[in-house]
Parts: structure tokens; sequence; C-alpha cells
């Protein structure tokens, strides 16, 4: 059932996945050649890729997972607890990094099919409600049971110290973590056009376009619903583990499991245009494009005339989102493929 | 030989039966009608078949086997196909996509891959007369497109038995007649057991069906050839509102 044995599904996946790829290598070009910029372009690949994640789930499938964070803080948390244990362990260098990676996969993936497995018999705005209910109350049972450190979280520059030397460390909270975000970002889009191209995808987009009739029609919709959302909750949890363990040093479940993130990703989805490849980045290019003008341009003339505007960028999401629905439901993609008439070039909107 | 056969099939919703001890057969190769008023439980019957729906009581038998507890994508492996009242097409996908997951998912579940499907897809199209259309949206087509692309996607699931629901009711006489025409061929064709449900067009009914099973009120009334069960003085009242 999985895709990667039909070469022609490999194929069709790389055309599908070039135009986003050749974005990424040009992301990655800019952020090597302005160093001045390199956190702002690691910004907009943190919420691209978190996009890219999201949209394997609810762009394909048309579910809304309000819980989607908890996914970012379960591959944080496990890839804490990797280093951690590897450094009381005495198993040095740089292993860790492959290892608490597959532990964050893997302990994302674990959550997935067991949220997955339950909440999954709801449709629609049961499902999003249910998944709320998931990311709270693991953030609040993390921090009631002070379970990894409760409600301070998991500090673990020391062990990454003691995994890779200070000099190391110095290297993978910067360079390194943001080289493996920008491979994390190729995967997330290979993943996307392979099940984009198989029988997966297929499935999954009639059960987003007529649940009942994919029913009826022989498709195992909670099969691939589950699949779906185990796929795009490990790559969530990649994620998660390298922008914050990795890269931070810090896991504190009010940041990790902040359902602002979740928000965004559906604004940015949406934004860029949901189910497609391109959509995400797109998606994520304008989001931070806004929040960065509505920051660093609006907000002080507001201040300027006594206004304290501390996240307007927030205030200004919902009326985004309106817009896309009632304008362009199909996002930046949905429109560009609507004006854009010249086959060869709309085959690589994809 | 029998291909299905349902026994005594119950289904009630709340307090209203609306099927109330169905049996029917449907035999090897052949074209049926199943005719009735509106609300006379022929589409509920279809759900009950297809394993949308669970019957109260009775059961449904397929080549033999009982298959009344199987989830409807089991049904659909083993070669039951069917189309809806109301065309259900995954609107923003291509029409070529829409009958490509149908022959992903039909009978051949599993041993085809997408490109085999696609190109499936393109044959299929060519019978139904949609070449023209495969890289359009299935939601901007006409409603007798949609109808033929529901009839394609159903072919792709290449079925031993297909079901169609209402398949030419609002159509022109021409493109019901067309409609006919193809499923007659892929019938030829495939040897596949058609089970139509029609609820007005008479004139369909007696150019298509070898045989008709009348429903009236969750119950089977008559059933025989075309003609003679027109002719039949219950089923005309039935038809025309008078008590039975």
């Amino acid at each position: 059932m999985m895709p990667g044995v039909d070469p022609w599904v490999v194929r069709e996946a790389m055309r599908k996945s070039a135009p986003t790829l050749i974005f990424y290598l040009v992301l990655l070009g800019l952020y090597l050649a302005l160093p001045q910029y390199s956190q702002f372009i690691a910004t907009i690949l943190f919420y691209a890729i978190l996009g890219q994640a999201f949209n394997i789930f609810m762009g394909m499938t048309g579910y809304v997972d309000f819980g989607y964070v908890a996914f970012l803080a379960s591959g944080a948390y496990a890839f804490s607890l990797a280093a951690i244990a590897l450094s009381n362990a005495g198993i040095t260098g740089w292993i860790f990094i492959p290892i608490g990676m597959a532990f964050a996969a893997l302990v994302a993936a674990i959550l997935a099919s067991l949220v997955g497995a339950i909440a999954l018999r709801l449709r629609g705005a049961y499902f999003a409600i249910a998944t709320i209910g998931v990311n709270e109350g693991l953030r609040y049972f993390v921090e009631g049971a002070n379970l990894f450190g409760g409600s301070i979280g998991l500090y673990i520059v020391k062990n990454l110290k003691a995994l890779v030397g200070r000099e190391g460390y110095q290297l993978a909270a910067t360079l390194l973590a943001d080289l493996l975000m920008f491979l994390l970002a190729a995967i997330t889009v290979l993943v996307t056009g392979l099940i984009l191209s198989s029988r997966l995808g297929y499935a999954l987009q009639a059960i987003r376009e007529d649940e009942d009739a994919a029913k009826a029609l022989g498709i195992n919709v909670t099969r691939y619903k589950v699949t779906a959302f185990i796929i795009s909750g490990m790559l969530g949890g990649m994620l998660g583990a390298l922008n914050w363990a990795l890269k931070g040093g810090v896991v504190e479940p009010a940041h990790v499991f902040f359902i602002l993130y979740t928000v965004e990703a559906i604004v940015i989805v949406m934004l860029g245009g949901a189910g497609t490849l391109l959509g995400p980045v797109f998606g994520a290019i304008t989001y931070i494009g806004l929040n960065y003008i509505s920051n660093v341009y609006v907000a002080p003339i507001l201040e300027g005339v006594g206004i304290k505007a501390t996240g307007l960028h927030l205030i200004i999401l919902a009326p985004i989102l309106l817009a896309i629905i009632i304008a362009a439901p199909n996002g930046i993609v949905g429109l560009l493929k609507e004006r854009v008439k010249n086959p060869r070039i709309r085959s690589f909107i994809t | 030989m029998d291909l299905l056969r349902t026994e005594g099939v119950v289904k009630r919703f709340g307090g209203i039966v609306a099927l109330d001890g169905v049996s029917i057969t449907v035999h090897q190769g052949e074209l049926m009608s199943i005719i009735g008023p509106n609300g006379s439980g022929k589409t509920t019957l279809f759900n009950v078949i297809n394993g949308v729906l669970k019957p109260d009581s009775g059961r449904v038998i397929f080549e033999g086997r009982d298959i009344t507890g199987l989830p409807p994508y089991k049904r659909v492996a083993l070669g039951i196909a069917r189309t809806f009242q109301i065309p259900k097409p995954w609107p923003s996908l291509t029409v070529r996509e829409n009958i490509a997951i149908g022959a992903l998912f039909g009978s051949m579940q599993g041993r085809i891959g997408a490109r085999d499907a696609l190109e499936a897809a393109d044959e299929i199209l060519e019978i139904v007369g949609l070449s023209g259309k495969a890289e359009v949206e299935a939601g901007k087509l006409t409603v007798p497109e949609k109808k033929l692309l529901e009839l394609a996607r159903a072919i792709a699931m290449k079925p031993k038995l297909l079901m169609l629901d209402e398949v030419v009711a609002g159509m022109s006489p021409k493109d019901a007649d067309r409609i006919v025409e193809v499923i007659k061929r892929i019938r030829d064709e495939y040897n596949i057991s058609v089970v139509s449900l029609v609820e007005h067009v008479m004139r369909v009914v007696t150019k298509f069906a070898e045989r008709v099973v009348v429903m009236h009120q969750g119950r089977v009334i008559k059933e025989g050839p075309p003609g003679e069960v027109l002719r039949d003085p219950l089923v005309q009242r039935v038809y025309l509102g008078g008590a039975l």
C-alpha cells in the first residue's frame, strides 16, 4: 500500500515535488548568502515545514486537527529525553541526532495512532473539538503530574554540550539545526509528492471531496485517514524536535503546546492552497511577510498615537482567514491555477 | 446462477419500516429493474446491499456467501458497485481522476497501481463518451454528464453487480437512450448483472429491463417480465395512488 515500489509513482512524485524543492533550494541559497537574514529565513522555513506537514492531513482530507501542535511537542520532548538519556549513559557523539529524531518520530507516531484511532471516528467539527482537548489535556497533564520537568520543562543545553562538546553544541544549535530543517523540508515535500501520486493520495482526496461517496465506493476511509494522520504527526514531531530541542535547547510546555502554532498552520495552508505542494511555502512567506510588516511598520505607527500593539498580527489573522475563504477558497495556488492557461507553466503549479 | 440474494431484509428508521422483509434475487448477467413510487424502500435496499446500512434482520448473500456483516469497502472488493441518485462525484478532482479512483478501489483493490488506473479511466471515458472532458473538474459537469461520470466510475470498479440508482431520472430522452445503450454494451462485454432503480421513467424500464421487481411500502408486491408487470392492475394502482 505504501508508495515507493512503483517507479511511475516515484517519477510522478518527483515531477510534482520539483517546483517546491526548487523554492527550498533558493531559500537555502539566500540563507547561506545573507547571514544577517538567516534567522528571518529560518522562521519562514519553520512555518513552511509546519504548513507542509500539517497539509498532509488537513489539506488532503479536509479534517482540521486543532491539536496538531501536540505532535511537535511530543517530538520535542522525545528528542530531549533521548539526548538526556544518551548523555547520562555516556554515549557521546553526533549519533544522538539520528537517535533523537527517530525517537521523536516514533513517539509522535504512537500519539497519532492513539488519537487517530479514537478521534478519527468523529466527523468535521466534532473531530476538531476533540483534538483541541487532546492538546490542552496533554499539556495540563505534563504540567500537573510534574512530568518531564512539569511546567518548567526540559533544559538540555548542558546535555547537548556533554554529548558533542561546547563547539559542537554551538554548531548544532545554529547552522546544523537549520540545515537539518532544510533536509526535513525536502523530505516532507517528497513524502507529500509520493502520497499525492499514489493510492493513498487518491483515497484522501476522495475523502475530502465526499466522504460518504468514498465510503460507498470501496475506500476504507478510517484506514487511510489514520495513515495520513500518522505520517503528518511524525513529520510534525521531527519539526518540533529540531526547532525546540536541538535548536533551542529548551522544551517548555507553555511554548511547545501553544495552540497558536496550530492556528498559524491552518492559516498558512489555507492561504497557500490546501492539498497542494507549493501552497504551504507561499502561505508561510506571505504570513511571515504580513507578520513582519505589521510588527515592524504598522505597530510603531500605532504606538506613536498611544496604542500598544503587541500581537497586532494576531488580530489580522482572523480577517485574513475570512478573506481567503470568501475570495480564494483554493488559496494562492488555486488563484494561480485559474489565471495561468499555458499548460506547460500550469504543470509546474503543483 | 444467483449472483445476489436478499433474504427477508428488514430495516427500520425509528417507527418507520423502510424494508419489511424484502427477498429478491439477481441472476448472473441479467438486466433487472426495481421500480416503485417514492418512499417504497428502493434506495434503502440498495444501501443494505451495498453495506452503507446494516439491516435489522435478514441476510444478504453474494455469490453464495453471507456478506451481511461486511463493511462497504469489502463488498466493493467482492464486486459490488453502485451509482447515486444525486450524483456524488469528487468535485474538484478531474473526471479522469474520479474514474481512476473507481478503478483503484474497485474489485481490483490493491492489485492495480495509480498509472494503470488512470489508463483504465481513459478507456472507460471512451466507452461512455466523455473523453473530451477528461481533464475537466467533475464539479463543473452538467447533470447528465455527472450521471455518465457516475456510471463510468462504477464501470471502472470492474463489478460483477452494478447497481444504478435512478440513472436516467431527469434526463432528456436522447441522453437516457445513450445511457441505456452504454449499460447494455457493458453488460454484454463484461457479463455483469445490472440492477437499476427506477421511479418514473416507464419507457426506459420496458426498453432496458429483462425482469422487473415492484416495491411498495417496503415490500416486493410483484415481479416478472416488464410488459406483464406494468399491465398488472395492482402495480397500476400503486402508481396512480389508489388504495391497495
